[in-house]
């Protein structure tokens, strides 16, 4: 599942980032801010029509991001915190 | 007497508090400038410490990560390993760290450390993790860690005296240890269980608030009313100050005017300098009010929410997420808001917020409406508590907001490229604002106003004043002295355009100074009107009877929407190399304001 | 015109003089940096010492300074010349 499809206030562990194409500086500045395997993450809050952007936290950080951003972002199945 | 003196650097991640930290290990003592070669700023300080030892302070800029994906990051580690070509090597690294988030600012502490360089780690807002019951075991982590740590709070007085200590009486401080474990991220969530013990991940204030702030419709409800109530605020506390102020003018001009010998000279200081310059002057205490409630809320971190909330919009009519930060700017100068358009990548997105920043109505506008307000809108309540003049205002620069939206969304039709709009904003913890910081922000504010004043619009003004009174009217003249001179030639001329927008010849030539300064109009209206004869009035009293409600408000709505000063002028030339785009920019505004101006004045005319 | 008060009108005249050259400064920076390059170079031609002195104190300096080329009265900073990857909301540069 990737975080887009999280619903609000429901807690997931993050699987993994994946880069959308090759040297992809976004991915890896997600991985630095704490988007790493295990860590628990949550949707606080998405803008209405279609949630772009919304706004999650990580660790005990909060980042607002687009979905394109999040969309690299994979959650472990089956994971509720 | 101490030894040599010491270089250190600050740094941290953004939002760790480390620019009020720097603030108070330096004072007012700043300096400000680039790094060789970039255009990375370059903050720099000094302060003496305890032992009488020299300290030099490099605030360098905040970042994630030593990756280098950014020039800023590039110079921090740069700098840090004593490789920027003309800086001194760092006798000591202080790593700053938010300590209610060490989750995230650990991590870049391990980065620094793997520098190998002596370090020392700054445990900042131990205040707040003292308020949220997080505590750190700081002997466990600083043995760990291998380095010294020190709690610190930076915004309270003598919150970095145990820092200063630290930084004064140690001897060479031994370079941390290698590191342990390959993976920061691991390694970090040792050193968390290990060391600290939080008892909830977030703030419940900043939840509380967030509830409400991120709210889609809540949030833009709590922005506007943000907005509204800064505009209230200015009026109901800046207005008796420049009241006050016009007064103490006017009796300092009546006094020097008795004192000076009969003869130009006496017009000059009385017409030219103190009513000019002091009615501009005036305006000083609601730029001033108006910014103490713009740095009170960047202090508070509101502003990522307002990003957030505003987003939207911005990308509905084609501005992107990043449009956000310099259109913002521009509520201060239009310049550093078009630079700041750097950041954005898309071309068109980039070339259409230049375009619209300028509409953002700037400080330098603020007298101007001041101005025609303080004369023209009735000091009236407004559902009791609320005042109409500031309600006025508040229009005013909603109106220059909708007019940018308006004028993007026609941008964007034009031309459209698709290209990944990155955000990536850090919402940090709200806290309270920084009262010295603020002060320091405030003390910057008048210091470039009066700069300003002293510069370019005392030159304007004598420049003024000078063509207002000569050449004097020839013998046997009809009408006042004033049409005689140059100003009335050119006024007179100018007003044949600008007539339809019911503008008066000496509005017209006003226009003119207020393309080097905005605020140069209130002063120049000054100097053309005590020339002329209005002798001991102030100017919004000489406004109110010489021209009618309806030119004034057709005079606010050209400054809402006018072409702007010649200093954004050059910019957007440097900024895009071309001079198409100055045409159109300057083009399309006039456009706009002789329309607006043309409505506004015909319509307030029809329905008086 | 009143004899008497010559020195008045000197004194408005240099005042009037030294503002015009300010604005034209601000407004075509690089063309004042011309002309003040002219009078130098023609001042180190002469024979005298000391115009000569005063001719290197004039010659402009190689870099132009401020943001607007000097334009500008310097409200703020210089952005970056790459995007960085995150916002960082900042409503001005402190100075």
């Amino acid at each position: 599942m990737r975080l887009t499809e999280l619903a609000k206030g429901v807690g997931a562990i993050v699987d993994q980032v994946t880069d959308l194409h090759a040297a992809d500086a976004v991915a890896s500045r997600l991985r630095d801010l704490g988007f790493v395997r295990g860590e628990p993450v949550r949707v606080v809050a998405s803008a209405p029509f279609g949630g772009d952007p919304i706004v999650v936290q990580i660790g005990s950080t909060r980042f607002a991001l687009r979905r394109a951003e999040a969309e690299r972002v994979t959650l472990a199945t089956g994971a509720a915190a | 007497m101490s030894s040599a003196a010491l270089n250190i650097a600050l740094v941290g991640n953004p939002n760790c508090g480390k620019t009020a930290l720097f603030n108070q290990l330096t004072g007012a003592r700043q300096k400000v400038a680039n790094y060789a070669g970039v255009t990375v700023e370059r903050k720099s300080g000094a302060f003496t410490a305890p032992s009488g030892r020299h300290v030099r302070v490099v605030d360098l800029p905040g970042a994630y990560s030593l990756q280098s994906v950014s020039p800023d990051e590039r110079v921090t580690q740069a700098v840090l390993q004593g490789r920027y070509p003309g800086e001194a090597v760092p006798d000591l690294i202080v790593c700053v760290a938010d300590a209610t988030n060490l989750r995230l600012h650990l991590r870049f502490v391990l980065e620094v450390r793997r520098l190998g360089r002596p370090m020392v780690l700054a445990l900042n807002m131990m205040d707040a993790a003292a308020r949220r019951g997080i505590r750190i075991d700081v002997a466990a982590l600083s043995q760990r860690l291998g380095m010294p740590v020190i709690e610190t709070i930076a915004v309270r007085r003598g919150g970095t005296r145990a820092l200063v200590a630290a930084i004064d009486t140690q001897a060479p401080v031994p370079a941390p240890a290698a590191p342990e474990l390959d993976d920061l991220h691991v390694e970090v969530r040792a050193l968390l269980a290990d060391t600290v013990v939080m008892p909830a991940p977030t703030d419940r204030r900043d939840d509380a608030i967030d509830r409400i702030a991120l709210h889609p419709v809540f949030g833009v409800l709590l922005l506007a009313l943000t907005m509204f109530l800064v505009f209230q605020a200015v009026y109901a506390i800046g207005k008796p100050m420049t009241d006050a102020i016009a007064d103490a003018f006017g009796t300092l001009g009546g006094v020097v005017g008795e004192w000076l010998p009969e003869g130009p000279l006496r017009g000059l200081v009385t017409d030219g300098l103190l009513a000019g310059l002091g009615t501009v002057l005036g305006f000083l205490p609601q730029i001033l009010v108006l910014f103490f409630f713009i740095l009170l809320l960047e202090e508070s971190g509101y502003l990522p929410r307002a990003a957030f909330v505003l987003d939207k919009l911005m990308v509905s009519v084609g501005l992107s997420g990043r449009s956000f930060i310099p259109l913002l700017s521009s509520f201060a100068c239009a310049i550093p808001g078009i630079m700041g358009t750097r950041s954005i990548t898309d071309p068109r997105d980039r070339l259409a917020t230049i375009l619209v920043a300028p509409l953002m109505t700037c400080s330098a506008r603020l007298p101007v409406y001041a101005l025609l307000i303080g004369a023209f809108i009735p000091h009236r309540p407004v559902l009791g508590i609320f005042n109409l003049q500031g309600l006025a205002l508040f229009c005013l620069y909603v109106a220059g907001i909708a007019a940018a939206m308006f004028v993007a969304w026609v941008a964007k039709r034009v031309g459209r490229s698709r290209q990944e709009r990155a955000l990536l904003m850090e919402l940090p913890s709200y806290r309270l604002p920084n009262w010295r910081d603020i002060a320091l922000g405030l003390w910057e504010r008048g210091a470039i106003f009066l700069k300003r004043l002293t510069g370019v619009m005392l030159a304007l003004t004598v420049l003024m004043w000078a063509i207002c009174t000569f050449p004097s009217a020839p013998e046997g003249a009809t009408r006042a002295a004033i049409d005689y001179s140059i100003a009335g030639y050119i006024g007179h001329s100018l007003q044949l355009l600008f007539a339809p927008l019911g503008f008066n010849w000496q509005i017209s030539l006003s226009l003119i100074p207020a393309f080097a300064a905005r605020e140069t109009a209130v002063a120049t209206l000054a100097t053309v009107y005590a020339v002329g004869g209005e002798e001991g009035a102030a100017l919004q009293s000489a406004l109110a009877t010489h021209i009618s409600l309806a030119s004034a408000l057709s005079l606010m709505v050209w400054f809402a929407f006018a072409p702007q000063c010649m200093s954004t002028l050059a910019i957007i030339r440097r900024e895009t190399q071309s001079w198409r785009m100055v045409a159109l920019s300057f083009g399309y505004m006039f456009v706009l304001a002789y329309a607006a101006s043309f409505l506004t004045y015909n319509i307030a005319r029809w329905l008086a | 015109m009143n004899h008497t008060l010559w020195w008045q009108y000197a004194v408005i005249a240099a005042l009037v003089t030294a503002s015009a050259c300010y604005m034209l400064r601000k407004l075509a920076p690089s063309a004042s940096w011309r002309w003040q390059a002219r009078l130098a170079s023609w001042l180190m031609r002469r024979r005298s010492g000391r115009w000569q002195a005063l001719g290197r104190r004039w010659l402009p300096p190689v870099k132009s300074g401020g943001c607007g080329g000097g334009a500008c009265d310097g409200c703020g900073d210089s952005g970056d010349a790459l995007p960085p990857l995150e916002q960082k909301i900042q409503f001005h540069r402190r100075r």
